[in-house]
């Protein structure tokens, strides 16, 4: 028993689980299951730009937010209320609530950003930008920020300061994004005629085994030559530039990954919960998501995932009882500067500790038994 | 281009931090597979040289060629990819990675990042790794954390990673500062076994260890060339010599 194998088994008995977990859950306790597997995903993506790049992005939520609201924007236009407006294309409620008095009702000019919600009547447009759209702001941002080798306490400013501004926008354009309410009365997804209701096993599967897959590419991105190299930059950038690597190209593609990792959790959360909301984008939400890798183990993604299964579920069921209502936030944050003093590695890294200890006491019995074995043989042999 | 057979060629280089000309029309060549020692007294510019040649610092004036091709204030991975490895005064390796991790790294051939999605064990020579660790005295470090090294098996490593890399050209500010008189001899050891099959540039104060290793030596005094010989001719050159005066002498 090595400790790689340890490790495999930690991920066969996590993904083991997830799957099983329908057997044991009624549709309300499945529904909210995927939710907080979705949070796991965002567990992976913040432990690759935490803990393997060294990039901490306070503004993750801007990624999970935009996947959410263009998938959410598809989902609103196939929604029966926006069906059935009386015009010939589909129109979201609060552009009807929010049109001028002598507006065109329809969806290409009842106000003058409604266009952009045009190519939005396929699912596939929604389901595409729900991704490509957190890879262009990653791509963009990431550009800027790593080719003028800004690093550390900047780095985490800078997306602070861009997914306020995003959150800002979004609340700011009422009459194009739904404002503070968001989307709600969003339609199911729909695939080929199937309609994945939210409550339902076949929801649960597809979250589920999102987050198998994207976790075990994650995984194998990591073990890649190029992952190696990331984590070479992380410790010391410099060092890799002299040996040849455009660091900046590096910091940039993973920091895309993990945008799209988030990204795709925004929009299964969309699929799964039937709205999307500017809290997406709340400051809180971000680094909430930082907390929970720091707690499960930045440095390990199936660490950082279940840190983020864990304590969002925790959280959920504490904050339904009066006493702690008010005090989670505060607890939660109590947790963060414990770990962050005495725990650096978060539970992962205690984890990986015992497993350890545990391998090398197995290799000191092996020793032990052979040394045992040979003093035999010798006695064997002079007697 | 006056010689084929030359490695680095630097035209009156010189730089301007605001102000403060650190260096100032240096000009050198460098012959290939030479081992040159470059000396001077503290701030005498030998750093900021280097930074110069593998684009840390941008020059200000003159040019610098590697071979045929001008590499003047090219951004640093692309100087190093054309075949230039600089180690730092100040050793710096992947502390958080192991001694094979760090050396892995450096042995890879690719270096974008879609060609180096694919598995480890495709691009990496084993032997060469084995080689070079055995080089360095590394070998029975290969699973340590570069963290956990000593000053001196940091130093190595640092060294490992270029050589590993294979290099026309290394440049190595101060590879045995900080090491005990053992250490230092083992480095020149390396040092030795390495001649001739990379062009290095060195900066060194113990002059011990330059009698050892050095074919040619180039002064360096306040920013500026002062001269350049076999190392005989270097301790008897006057200027040379009332440079140190202050200092009593290179040795
Ligand atoms: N980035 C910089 N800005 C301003 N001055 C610098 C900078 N780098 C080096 N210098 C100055 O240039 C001079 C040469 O420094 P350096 O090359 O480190 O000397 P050496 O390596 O020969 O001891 C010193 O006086 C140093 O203070
Ligand atoms: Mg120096």
């Amino acid at each position: 028993m090595t400790h790689s194998h340890l490790k495999i088994m930690a991920y066969v008995i996590f993904i083991v689980t997830v799957l099983m977990l329908p057997l044991a859950l009624d549709e309300f306790w499945l529904n909210r299951t995927a939710k907080y597997l979705i949070f796991g995903m965002l567990g992976v993506a913040v432990s690759l730009s935490w803990g393997y790049a060294g990039i901490l992005n306070l503004g993750q939520g801007m990624f999970f937010g935009a996947g959410a609201y263009m998938l959410g924007m598809s989902l609103k236009l196939a929604s029966p209320t926006s069906l059935e407006q009386g015009t010939e294309s589909p129109i979201p409620d609060f552009m009807m609530w929010n049109a001028e008095p002598n507006a065109v009702i329809d969806l290409c000019c009842i106000n003058s950003g409604s266009f952009l919600w045009i190519p939005f009547q396929s699912q596939t447009f929604g389901l595409i930008m729900a991704i490509a759209l957190p890879v262009l702001f990653a791509w963009a941002l990431g550009s800027i920020i790593f080719s003028k080798g800004i690093s550390g306490v900047f780095i985490s400013i800078i997306t602070l300061a861009s997914v306020l501004l995003m959150r800002l926008l979004v609340v700011d354009n009422q009459a194009l994004t739904g404002g503070f309410n968001g989307l709600t009365d969003l339609a199911w997804f729909t695939v080929f005629g199937y309609e994945f209701d939210p409550y339902s096993v076949t929801t649960y599967y597809l979250v589920a085994c999102s987050l198998i897959v994207v976790l075990l590419l994650t995984r194998l991105l990591i073990n890649s030559r190029s992952g190696l190299i990331l984590q070479s930059i992380r410790d010391d950038q410099n060092r890799a530039k002299y040996l040849g690597f455009d660091a900046a190209a590096y910091q940039t593609f993973f920091f895309c990954v993990s945008a799209a990792i988030s990204g795709f959790a925004g929009l299964l959360y969309v699929i799964t919960s039937e709205f999307a909301s500017p809290t997406f984008m709340d400051l809180t939400f971000s680094i909430t998501m930082v907390i929970w890798a720091a707690v499960g183990g930045r440095a390990s993604i199936l660490g950082a995932c279940i840190g983020a299964i864990a304590i969002s579920m925790l959280g959920s069921s504490v904050s339904e009882s009066e006493l702690f209502v008010e005090s989670w936030q505060a607890i939660l944050g109590l947790c963060f500067v414990l770990v962050v003093l005495f725990m650096p590695n978060g539970l992962a890294g205690i984890a990986h500790g015992l497993c350890k200890k545990f391998v090398a006491r197995q290799d000191d019995k092996k020793q032990r038994n052979e040394q045992n074995k040979a003093e035999e043989l010798t006695k064997g042999g002079a007697a | 281009m006056i010689e084929s057979k030359l490695d680095l060629y630097i035209d009156g280089l010189g730089v301007n931090f605001s102000g403060f000309q650190a260096v100032s029309n240096f000009s050198m060549v460098v012959a290939h597979g030479e081992m040159r020692v470059l000396l001077g007294a503290n701030g005498a510019g030998k750093t900021t040289l280097m930074d110069m040649i593998c684009g840390k610092t941008q020059s200000t004036e003159g040019k610098v060629f590697l071979g045929e091709q001008e590499i003047t204030n090219k951004p640093p991975h692309v100087i190093a990819r054309l075949g230039i490895g600089r180690k730092f005064q100040i050793p710096s390796v992947f502390k958080e990675l192991t001694v094979l991790q760090n050396l892995s790294v450096a042995a890879m051939k690719q270096v974008s990042v879609f060609a180096n999605l694919g598995s480890m064990k495709r691009q990496i020579h084993m032997d060469r790794l084995a080689e070079v660790m055995e080089l360095t005295n590394l070998n029975k470090k290969a699973d340590h954390v570069a963290g956990t090294l000593s000053h001196g098996e940091t130093q190595w490593l640092e060294l490992a990673m270029l050589i590993i890399r294979n290099p026309k050209v290394i440049l190595l500010d101060e590879p045995t500062a900080g090491m005990t008189a053992d250490e230092t001899l083992k480095t020149s050891r390396i040092m030795n076994d390495l001649k001739g099959r990379h062009t290095i540039i060195v900066v060194e104060h113990d002059m011990a260890f330059v009698r050892e290793i050095a074919d040619k030596i180039t002064v360096m005094h306040q920013g500026k060339f002062l001269a350049e010989g076999r190392i005989s001719e270097i301790e008897k050159n006057q200027a040379v010599k009332d440079a140190y005066l202050g200092s009593g002498g290179i040795a």
